[in-house]
């Protein structure tokens, strides 16, 4: 049986990524947000942070439409059906490896030489 | 983990969080309980018959709701924009708490009840926005606690004028308590875009 460190190793990298969990842990908790709302949470550069939508697109998690808000463009993101079910498995799957480490035997930790 | 929960509940209430956008709201109330003190008499047009300090309290809540809207276009172009997923919670909490106010308001006059029923319904409302999420927003609890005190003053004899006045203080230092909390909660969350894209 392995233990929760190990499982944490098979977690989906594209999900679990900091910045990208990051951005699907907020659009999990709303309808649909802007690229400036995604940039001030991540704190990372414009290019940084395209590159991380473009990555979550082709997984299908994201969907990212572009339109004018008067006469200033503005790019949307919001979470696919898919999307969603994918982060909140996600979520899931890590509060259970939480209570596995906090409930993980001291004794079985390896003793220092 | 405690972060993303954070920037969770912070996401799901970011409309809320733009406390800045509600201090405004406790200037009139400041300025009306230094007015029922007797401190601003010399202002134009506030008669003793109290007509023209109702009519300057309105026209300052007005000016506080414009500010307010200006102050929404400052979030959205520091911190961004956010659709908020539309539940009937939020509402129907709103709708019977303000229900429940109206209520205990309407029936104290006629009540033998020395404690204020309205700011104990007041307080309880604080205090359960305060405790939800993880203790993230004390500074509702901590209204809550001031509510909950001003709303036992009659048990000790405390005049009704005195504590008109004090609602009108606690109502205005509350409406800049909790906006600054709120806004603070906001920036420990979130970066500014300007300072991100001056790295």
């Amino acid at each position: 049986m392995s233990t929760p460190f190990e499982e944490m190793s098979s977690l989906d990298r594209l999900l679990h990524e900091p910045a990208r969990l990051a951005i699907l842990t907020a659009l999990s908790a709303c309808r649909s947000c802007d690229f400036v709302y995604l940039q001030s949470l991540t704190a990372i550069t414009k290019g940084n942070l395209s590159n991380h939508l473009q990555k979550l697109e082709h997984g299908g998690l994201v969907q990212i439409a572009k339109r004018f808000r008067g006469r200033v463009p503005q790019t949307v993101v919001s979470l696919t059906a898919p999307g969603r079910e994918a982060i909140d498995r996600h979520w899931q799957r890590l509060e259970t490896l939480r209570s596995k480490a906090n409930a993980f035997p001291l004794a079985e930790r390896p003793r220092e030489e | 983990m405690d972060h993303l929960r954070r920037l969770r509940y912070v996401t799901e209430r970011y409309e809320q969080l733009q406390g800045l956008r509600l201090v405004p709201l406790g200037i009139p109330f400041l300025l009306s309980s230094a007015w029922r003190s007797g401190h601003l008499t010399w202002v134009p047009w506030t008669t003793t018959a109290g007509i023209g300090a109702r009519i300057w309290f309105v026209a300052l809540i007005g000016a506080a709701v414009a500010l307010s809207l200006l102050t929404k276009a400052y979030y959205e172009r520091r911190f961004g924009d956010v659709q908020s997923a539309a539940t009937i919670k939020a509402p129907l909490a709103a709708f019977v708490f303000t229900a429940v106010f109206i209520v205990s308001a309407s029936l104290q006059p006629g009540s033998q009840a020395t404690v204020s029923i309205p700011a104990v319904i007041v307080a309880l409302g604080l205090g359960y926005v305060g405790m939800v999420g993880g203790l993230l927003r004390p500074h509702y609890l901590m209204m809550a606690v001031c509510v909950a005190l001003f709303a036992a003053l009659g048990t000790v004899g405390v005049p009704f004028h005195t504590r008109d006045v004090l609602w009108d203080q606690l109502t205005g230092i509350g409406f800049v308590v909790i906006g600054v909390g709120d806004h603070l909660l906001l920036r420990r969350t979130l970066v500014p875009v300007t300072h991100v894209n001056a790295v």
